[in-house]
C-alpha cells in the first residue's frame, strides 16, 4: 500500500482536475450522486485492465453495503412487524419460540452444542422436502398433461409438424437421460443419440439467451456512463 | 511478446464490444420490434384482471439485473398505473426488490394520476421461502401484517377485498433466479392463479416447458421482453431505445465465434498444434 | 438389516407418529387457551416460563447420548416433513376427521403459523451470515493480513449502511445530519441513505454483473470452438436465436410476409420455434428428470436415507 500510495495520490489529482474542468465546461454532470455512481462504475471496469487495489476495495465495500442494507431491510420489513410486534405489541408471548428456534442455528459455531444446529437445519430440511414432495405433483401433471400433443388430428400442417418434433425430441432426450441400464440395443443407442444432438439445439438457444442477457447488463451500464454521466451525449 | 499479445488481445476484443455497443447508444435508429405471442399473452392477461382483484408484481430481482428486470418492472408497472388495475409490490428472494419496486412506481404513479395506497400497495420484503409463500396464499394480510410505511395492510385502501390468492387475479413474477417453482408448485398448482413471469434471458429458455403446459400465462425474455412490452403499453421507454445496441453486441459476438473458428481452423490446416495458436492468431 | 432392527425401526416411528399425533392434538385443543395473548406481568411470567421450559428441555436433549440425539433429530425431521403433504393430500373437508366438528383439514389452519414461522426464523438467520461475514473480515484486521483495509472498508460500508437504512426509517422525513459544513449547506439522513443505495450499490451491483459480457465476449473468441457436429448444431441454433430476438435479425427478413407459409422464414418466428418447440422439448425432458430426482432427494431427507459429511457428522 506505502509504494502505491504516492502513484495513486498523483492519479487521484489528475482525476480531480479533469473532473474539475469537465464540470465547468459541461462535459460531466454536476450531480453529487451521478458523480458517485460513475466513479463507482469505473472502479469496477479497472478489473477490465488488471487486478488492482481500486477493484478491490470496491469490492468490498459493495459487499458491505449488500450485507448492511439486508441486515436493516431484514429488522424493519421482517422482523419488526412478523415478530417483534405480535411479541411485544400485541402479547402473542409464545412467538419467543421462534427466537429460541432460530438461536439454535447460531449453535454452529459450537462442537459442543452443534446438534442443536442439527436439529433445526434437519427440521428446515424436512419442511423443504415436504414441501418438494407437493410441488413434484403440482409442477409435474401439468407438464405431463400438455406433452401429449394431437401428432396427425390438426388441421394445420405447420402445427402437426411442430408436435411430431416436440415428441420425437421429448423420447429422444428422455432416453439419452437412462443412466441406471447399459443402453445396448441399438433402438435405444440410436435414440439416446439423436437426442443428444437434439439437446444441443436447446443449448444453443440457453446460450443465444445468456448472450442477450449479459449484453443487456452492459448496455445498461454505458447508457449511464453516455446519457447521464457524460453531458455532451445527454440530447442523443 | 506472446504473453503481451495475450494480455493485450483480451483488451482489443473487449474494447471492439464496449465500442460497437456505445456507437449505437449515441446514434439514433429506429429499431424494426416485432411482438412475440408470450408477451401478447402476458399484455392480454394483464388487461383482463378484473376490478375486484389485485395484482402481485413480484420484484424478485436485485441491481445485478437492472438492465433487464429494471426495465421489465417499468414496463409492466406502467402499464398496471396505465389501465388503472390495483397492484402490489412485492418481494421474497431479494431485499433490494421491494424498494427498487417502489422508486419505479413513486417515479410513474403522477403521469398516470395514481396514488399510493389508494391504487397501489407495497408489501416489503417478506423471507421464508415456499412456506411462506403457502402461508401467504391462505392468509395475505396475515403474512404480510404492515406495508412498507408500517401501516396495518388492512387499513390500505387498495388492500380491501384482499383476504388471500383468490382474491389475486395475476401473478407477476419479476426475476433473475428460479423463484418461479414457488408460484408454479403452490399457487397456481394449488389455485390456478395466473402467473406471469419476466426473467432474464439467461432463464427464458427454461419458462417455456411451464408456458406451454399453462402454468405461467406469459413471458417477457430479458431486454427484448421489456421491449416488447413497451411498444404493446405505447411508450418509448430505454428498452427500445438500447435495441440497437443490442443487435450491435449480438452482432459482436456472432463475429468474434465465427472469427476464432476460422481462425482455428486455418492453424489446424496450416499444421500447427492446435493448444498453440488457439488465442492468438 | 435384520428383522429385530427394522422393528426397532418402525416401532420408533409409530410411538414417535403416535407421540407428534397427540401433541398436536394437545397444541389444537387441550393447550389452546394457553396460547392467548397476555398483557403487563403475565406476559413477562410467560415469556419467562416460554424460555425456562425450552432451556430445561435444552439440558435434557444435551445430557442423552449422541444416538439418542440423533433419532430426535430423524424424528423431528420426519415430522416437519410430513406436514406439508398431509395439509395437500388429505381432503379439505371429509368425515375422517371426525373429531373435529367441522370435519375440515387439521393442517389447513396452521399454514399461516407456519409459514410466518419460518419467514421469522429466517429474518433471524440472516444475521448469521452477516455475523459470518464479519468474523472472517474482523479476523483479517485483528491480524493485519493483507488487504485488510480491505476489511476495513467492509465494515465501514456495512455500520453506514445499517446505520442511515435504520435511522431514515425511524427519523422524520426532512431529519437534518448537519447544516452549513464546508461547501454543503444542509444533508438530510434521507439524502445519505440515497446515495449510499441509489449512488453507490445499485451501480456497483450492476457493474459487477456487466463485467460478464466482456469475459463472454473474450470466451467467444477463445473457446467457442466448433470441433464437431454437434457443437455447429448448438451454434447454428444460438445464433438463430440470438438474431431472431433483435432488430437486426428482424430486418433481415422483414421482406417477407408476414402471414403465409412464407412468414415461417422470418428470423422471429424461426427463434420462437426454436424456443417454443425445439427447445421447449429438449427442457421440459431435462425438468422431468429433474423433478424426479428432486422427489427422490425430498424422500431421501424426509426419511433419513441420505448420507455424507453433514448428515454424518459426530453429535
Amino acid at each position: 500500500m506505502r509504494a502505491v500510495l504516492p502513484r495513486l495520490l498523483i492519479w487521484l489529482g489528475v482525476f480531480a482536475a479533469a473532473a474539475y474542468f469537465g464540470i465547468r465546461h459541461h462535459v460531466f454532470a454536476a450531480n453529487l450522486g451521478i458523480w458517485l455512481a460513475a466513479i463507482c462504475t469505473f472502479a469496477i471496469y479497472s478489473i477490465l485492465y488488471r487486478e488492482n487495489v481500486v477493484f478491490r476495495l470496491f469490492e468490498h465495500i459493495f459487499i458491505g453495503l449488500a450485507t448492511g442494507y439486508g441486515f436493516y431491510i431484514m429488522i424493519i420489513q421482517v422482523l419488526q412487524p412478523k415478530w417483534w410486534n405480535p411479541l411485544v405489541v400485541e402479547g402473542r408471548w409464545y412467538w419467543v419460540f421462534a427466537f429460541l428456534m432460530a438461536t439454535m442455528f447460531y449453535t454452529v459455531y459450537s462442537r459442543r452444542f452443534a446438534w442443536m444446529n442439527r436439529l433445526a437445519v434437519g427440521i428446515f430440511m424436512g419442511l423443504a422436502a415436504g414441501n418438494g414432495i407437493v410441488g413434484f405433483i403440482t409442477e409435474l401433471a401439468p407438464q405431463l398433461k400438455a406433452s401429449f400433443k394431437p401428432l396427425w388430428q390438426s388441421a394445420y400442417p405447420y402445427v402437426h409438424v411442430s408436435n411430431v418434433v416436440f415428441f420425437v425430441t421429448i423420447i429422444t432426450v428422455m432416453s439419452y437421460f437412462f443412466f441406471s441400464f447399459e443402453q445396448r440395443h441399438p433402438v435405444v443407442k440410436g435414440s439416446a443419440r439423436l437426442g443428444r444432438w437434439l439437446l444441443m439445439v436447446a443449448f444453443g438457444a440457453i446460450f443465444g439467451n445468456t448472450v442477450m442477457g449479459r449484453m443487456s447488463l452492459l448496455i445498461d451500464r454505458l447508457e449511464f456512463l453516455l446519457h447521464h454521466w457524460l453531458q455532451v451525449f445527454s440530447g442523443m | 511478446m506472446k504473453q503481451d499479445w495475450q494480455f493485450w488481445s483480451r483488451r482489443i476484443i473487449w474494447a471492439v464490444v464496449a465500442i460497437a455497443t456505445a456507437v449505437l447508444l449515441l446514434v439514433k435508429v429506429q429499431a424494426r420490434m416485432y411482438i412475440s405471442k408470450p408477451a401478447l399473452s402476458l399484455y392480454r392477461a394483464v388487461e383482463a384482471v378484473p376490478d375486484d382483484k389485485i395484482i402481485v408484481v413480484c420484484c424478485d430481482w436485485e441491481p445485478g439485473t437492472r438492465g433487464e428486470n429494471g426495465l421489465q418492472t417499468v414496463a409492466l408497472i406502467r402499464h398496471c398505473l396505465k389501465a388503472g388495475k390495483r397492484f402490489a409490490i412485492f418481494g421474497w428472494a431479494y431485499p433490494a426488490g421491494p424498494m427498487l419496486g417502489q422508486q419505479i412506481a413513486e417515479r410513474y404513479q403522477g403521469m398516470y394520476g395514481r396514488k399510493y395506497g389508494r391504487d397501489w400497495v407495497n408489501w416489503g420484503f417478506n423471507t421464508g421461502g415456499a412456506s411462506m409463500i403457502r402461508g401467504l396464499a391462505k392468509d395475505i394480510p396475515g403474512t404480510i401484517k404492515q406495508d412498507i410505511f408500517h401501516a396495518p395492510i388492512t387499513q390500505v385502501p387498495v388492500m380491501r377485498g384482499v383476504k388471500s390468492v383468490r382474491d389475486v387475479g395475476l401473478i407477476l413474477e419479476i426475476t433473475p433466479s428460479s423463484t418461479l417453482y414457488a408460484w408454479v408448485d403452490f399457487v397456481y398448482g394449488i389455485y390456478r392463479t395466473p402467473i406471469g413471469y419476466a426473467c432474464t434471458g439467461v432463464m427464458a429458455p427454461e419458462a417455456f416447458p411451464y408456458l406451454d403446459a399453462g402454468q405461467i400465462i406469459g413471458v417477457l425474455k430479458g431486454l427484448a421482453g421489456a421491449a416488447e412490452y413497451e411498444k404493446l403499453v405505447g411508450y418509448e421507454g430505454d428498452a427500445l431505445k438500447r435495441m440497437p445496441a443490442q443487435s450491435s453486441a449480438h452482432a459482436v459476438i456472432i463475429i468474434l465465434i465465427v472469427a476464432g473458428n476460422v481462425i482455428y481452423f486455418r492453424a489446424r490446416r496450416g499444421g500447427q498444434a492446435p493448444g498453440r495458436r488457439l488465442s492468438a492468431p | 438389516m435384520r428383522a429385530r432392527q427394522w422393528a426397532v425401526i418402525v416401532v420408533i416411528y409409530v410411538v414417535g407418529g403416535a407421540v407428534g399425533a397427540l401433541a398436536l392434538w394437545a397444541l389444537t385443543h387441550g393447550l389452546e387457551p394457553l396460547f392467548t395473548p397476555a398483557r403487563g406481568t403475565a406476559f413477562y411470567l410467560a415469556v419467562a416460563a416460554a424460555v425456562a421450559l425450552w432451556g430445561f428441555g435444552t439440558f435434557l436433549v444435551h445430557r442423552l447420548p449422541a444416538t439418542a440425539k440423533r433419532r430426535i433429530i430423524i424424528l423431528a425431521t420426519f415430522a416437519a416433513g410430513i406436514f406439508y403433504p398431509l395439509e395437500f393430500y388429505l381432503p379439505a373437508r371429509s368425515g375422517i376427521f371426525f373429531w373435529r366438528t367441522s370435519h375440515t383439514n387439521p393442517f389447513s389452519p396452521m399454514m399461516l403459523t407456519v409459514g410466518n414461522a419460518v419467514l421469522v426464523i429466517y429474518g433471524f438467520t440472516f444475521f448469521l451470515g452477516a455475523f459470518s461475514l464479519s468474523l472472517v473480515h474482523a479476523k483479517n484486521v485483528a491480524a493485519r493480513r493483507r488487504g485488510y483495509y480491505n476489511s476495513i472498508a467492509f465494515f465501514v460500508a456495512f455500520i453506514a449502511m445499517a446505520v442511515f437504512g435504520l435511522w431514515q426509517n425511524y427519523a422524520p422525513a426532512d431529519q437534518m445530519l448537519f447544516k452549513h459544513f464546508l461547501w454543503i449547506r444542509s444533508l438530510t439522513v434521507q439524502q445519505v441513505h440515497g446515495y449510499l443505495f441509489n449512488d453507490m450499490y445499485v451501480p456497483l451491483g450492476a457493474t459487477l454483473f456487466s463485467v460478464l459480457a466482456f469475459y463472454m465476449a473474450t470466451a467467444a473468441y477463445r473457446a467457442f470452438r466448433v470441433r464437431s457436429a454437434e457443437a455447429s448444431f448448438m451454434m447454428v441454433a444460438a445464433f438463430l436465436v440470438m438474431l431472431g430476438q433483435v432488430p437486426l435479425g428482424m430486418w433481415l427478413t422483414h421482406n417477407l410476409p408476414q402471414a403465409g407459409w412464407l412468414s415461417g422464414l422470418r428470423m422471429e418466428n424461426i427463434a420462437a420455434w426454436i424456443l417454443g418447440v425445439f427447445s421447449m422439448a429438449g427442457l421440459r425432458a431435462v425438468a422431468f428428470g429433474i423433478l424426479v430426482g428432486g422427489l427422490a432427494m425430498s424422500l431421501r431427507i424426509w426419511l433419513n436415507l441420505e448420507r455424507g459429511a453433514f448428515f454424518e457428522q459426530e453429535l
